[in-house]
């Protein structure tokens, strides 16, 4: 395996295992399959599909303007792939942001219903607008291949071709707008931006660090395929642009701390705790070291140096953005992403990464002719289990299914259950109720208590060992009454008190097995546990013991005695006693218990899930 | 130990079960595109393809050829198939597993089911010693044909003595050997030798039209695999 196929193979592997993790999150939801939660509806893919992939899709118009606008030819070479960047960059969030969308299939309302007082839409009009313009940038590109050689494809490619100027005035245009209303869309939550983050001039700071960062990104790509294609690198025009991008990062530099200098809040980040510190990595990672590396002789001269300076840049701008969500003020829950959201942010950069490479190997993306690709056909062929394929189609697939199947494979194993299985109900844990003589039961602490008259109730029905157990119906070994919440442990879910474990060991380990699993037909298949004569009193179809949920063990228990004390209201109004009548027959309405309840509530309040 | 077990039979299996399926059908797209190479290839185009599916049938049911050299060693192989495949798919505890997903069909009693996988184990046992101690087998070996035995056996023996009373070791440390095993072998299934379990008809048709490549063919495959004639394959 050489070097292009390990790497095409890592990707693949990606792929698989986050279009499986996509595939799950469109069947079962955001809640079922991310860290998402109402209380964070922005997480990982706001940061890094949004912000992070329009930042590092600055190159496009970064390089359009230098070749463009400030006339320096040399750089032509580079706008191609640039522009080509920049479109899967803003193909990356416009996927990405499908995934984020509660409701994907309504993406196309903000182009019809404007509201126009909101940055979102602005945001979402210059997406929409510049994929189309960078879209029809990149169709030449495509049009040169011999494929498109009938005359409607010329027809299309000389138009665009005389487009060009306007369409690249526009994307500038565009792009301007767009990167800075990024930033502006933190001026609404001034309050929760950590402080070293937020400014009220953040725009103009999103708007420098992308063009910086454009430059550092055409660096990284063209460094990146060179080393991987063997092609000779460019090395003095990458570093040129190096120089250039140390000059915008330089000027983001005075402006973000110039910027905090004004507020006075420079010393913040200077007073040790972790926010200042990633906020020290952050400036050091993105800003200063690289524009040190990109002019000094020793690193700017060989092309791994380029290389890792610029992919310096591009980790610290995508920490810069991340960061700012990272260190925001919440309430609620606290967001850590799931492996789902990081794999298929993953997942999307591989699958740009694979339409680059089939635009390298495909298209004449450097303006140099079609590229040399005659040393994969001469590898040696891989085979099957029984014939080797012989044709490169079939060595392709060969190569490149399994790390598909392995990804999707890898995806079922490592999700968590409720992004295969669906949206599960969260546990909700049970907490004792307090009191003595009236007990005050309130499993979740959702401060609506009922108010249990346990000695009363004693009073009614004596002490006994019967009358103590129609609600004490089971206890722990050794134990007296038990208390309902050491077996119905959830408020919601059943909570199976079954431990094979406990039992096992209890009974002598291994050679125990046949006292509940007797030789029926199949092993896994187990008596009641009445019949061997050790829990006699539990019902006879006992096998796994599942203790309902909370509520339910709690209505089964009261409902049905309250009930059967309302019946006898008709019996005390026939004999006269009024009074006693009214008092019985309070007993079987919800209030009776639930005295938040509108007076007479007369709903039955359905728990089954 | 206990959650790694329910993690072992619960997610990792889905995975690698999902991973051999997906696996076999890449195998057999590779394969058959290959035989349709093949074909193409082929000086001689008229395969008998009756006489072959027959021959491939005759060979799942290898009464016929059981007197070659080495009978012994194929009764043992037939022996060691018939438990290799019954016992897996109709356990009665492996279907339990699968209703859970609405899945279930017959299985075999426990008492049969005991027998059969002894057999196995015993039969895998002298496939095993056969490959160590003769000397042509041996010499044909490498080290995945003897790590698939061992690593069946493991499955089988683990799976024996789980909830047997004689077991000496804890019953979850067995059951976690057991359900891991199973999981390496379903990944392994379409990736290795295994695929046989389901490429077997496409084996038998194959091979078959090799007999149909024209003279001096080989030396081509040569030629094709490692660019020079003379080199021995």
């Amino acid at each position: 395996m050489n070097k292009r196929q390990m790497v095409k193979s890592l990707l693949w592997l990606l792929i698989g295992f986050g279009a499986t993790s996509g595939f799950l999150r469109l069947v079962h939801g955001l809640g079922a399959t991310t860290g998402l939660s109402d209380a964070t509806p922005w997480g990982f893919w706001i940061g890094f599909d949004v912000m992070a992939g329009v930042a590092l899709a600055a190159g496009g118009f970064t390089m359009a303007a230098v070749v463009y606008v400030f006339g320096l030819e040399q750089f032509r070479p580079i706008v191609r792939p640039a522009v080509l960047t920049a479109f899967l960059g803003y193909v990356i969030v416009a996927i990405g942001l499908m995934m984020d969308l509660g409701l994907p299939w309504n993406i196309w309302h903000p182009m019809v219903f404007w509201q126009y007082r909101s940055v979102l839409f602005e945001v979402g009009t210059c997406v929409t607008l510049y994929l189309t313009v960078l879209a029809l940038e990149v169709a030449p590109i495509v049009l040169e291949h011999p494929l498109f050689s009938h005359p409607i494809f010329h027809k299309a490619y000389k138009i665009l071709k005389h487009l060009s100027l306007p369409l690249v005035i526009l994307g500038i245009m565009l792009s301007t707008l767009h990167q800075s209303s990024l930033g502006s869309l933190f001026l609404i939550m001034p309050f929760r931006v950590h402080e070293l983050w937020y400014t009220s001039n953040i725009y103009i700071l999103y708007f420098i660090s992308a063009a910086g960062l454009g430059c550092a990104m055409v660096i990284f790509e063209s460094t990146l395929t060179s080393l991987i294609y063997d092609h000779k690198p460019r090395q003095e025009l990458m570093q040129k642009l190096g120089k250039i991008a140390s000059v915008i990062l330089g000027v983001y530099l005075v402006f973000r701390i110039g910027d905090l200098l004004v507020k006075g809040k420079l010393g913040v980040a200077f007073n040790g705790t972790g926010t200042s510190t990633l906020f020290i990595v952050e400036i050091l990672i993105s800003t200063i070291i690289p524009s040190i590396f990109f002019n000094w002789k020793k690193i700017n001269g060989n092309t791994k140096g380029l290389f890792w300076t610029a992919a310096m840049v591009v980790f610290g701008f995508i920490m810069n953005r991340q960061n700012i969500f990272l260190t925001m003020s919440k309430k609620g829950p606290a967001y850590f992403p799931w492996v789902s959201e990081l794999m298929i942010s993953l997942a999307l950069v591989a699958g740009a990464t694979m339409v680059f490479i089939f635009f390298v190997e495909h298209f004449d993306l450097f303006g140099d002719g079609a590229p040399d690709n005659k040393k994969e056909i001469g590898e040696k062929l891989i085979t099957g289990p029984f014939f080797g394929a012989d044709r490169s189609f079939v060595k392709g697939v060969a190569i490149f299914t399994a790390p598909v199947i392995a990804g999707v494979g890898l995806a079922l194993m490592l999700l968590p259950s409720s992004a295969i299985k669906g949206y599960q109900y969260p546990n909700t844990p049970v907490k004792d109720a307090v009191g003595w003589d009236t007990l005050s039961i309130d499993g979740n602490r959702a401060l609506e208590s009922v108010l249990f008259p346990h000695a009363q109730h004693q009073q009614m029905m004596g002490v006994s060992r019967d009358s103590c157990m129609t609600c004490h119906h089971m206890s722990r070994p050794k134990d007296g009454p038990t208390s309902c919440s050491e077996c119905h442990q959830d408020m919601y879910l059943a909570t199976s008190i079954f431990s094979h474990g406990y039992h096992q060991t209890l009974m002598g380990g291994n050679k125990s097995c046949d006292s509940c699993h007797v030789n029926t037909k199949a092993k896994a298949e187990v008596l009641s546990c009445n019949t061997a004569e050790c829990h006699k009193l539990l019902p006879s179809d006992t096998t796994s013991y599942l203790a309902d949920s909370y509520v339910d063990a709690m209505h089964k228990k009261c409902k049905d005695c309250h009930e059967e004390q309302a019946k006898q209201a008709d019996g005390f109004i026939a004999m006269g006693e009024q009074a006693k009548a009214d008092s019985v027959k309070a007993l079987g309405y919800c209030t009776a218990c639930h005295p938040g309840l509108p007076p007479e509530s007369k709903v039955r309040l359905s728990v089954t899930r | 130990m206990e959650q790694f077990l329910e993690f072992a039979k619960g997610s990792l299996f889905a995975g690698s079960f999902v991973i051999m399926v997906l696996g076999l059908a890449r195998t057999a797209f590779i394969t058959l595109w290959g035989t349709k190479n093949a074909l193409d290839k082929a000086g001689d185009k008229n395969i008998p393809y009756k006489a072959l599916i027959k021959e491939t049938f005759e060979w799942m049911i290898p009464i016929k050829h059981i007197t070659n050299s080495r009978s012994a060693i194929s009764i043992v192989s037939v022996v060691f198939h018939i438990g290799l495949i019954i016992v897996p798919l109709f356990l009665l505890d492996h279907i339990l597993l699968w209703q859970k997903l609405g899945l279930s069909w017959p299985g075999i009693p426990a008492a049969i089911a005991n027998v059969l996988t002894i057999t196995t184990i015993v039969t895998g046992g002298i496939l095993l010693l056969n490959r160590i101690f003769h000397r042509d087998t041996r010499f044909l070996s490498s080290v995945i044909d003897y790590a698939l035995l061992v690593l069946i056996l493991a499955i089988f023996i683990n799976g024996f003595i789980a909830s047997k009373p004689f077991n000496p070791i804890p019953y979850n440390l067995v059951m976690v050997i057991h359900v891991m095993a199973g999981n390496l072998i379903l990944i392994l299934v379409p990736f290795s030798k295994l695929a046989h379990c389901f490429l077997y008809p496409i084996m038998r048709i194959a091979s078959n039209i090799a007999w149909h490549f024209p003279a001096r063919a080989g030396e081509e495959v040569n030629k094709t695999l490692y660019g020079e004639e003379n080199k021995k394959v």
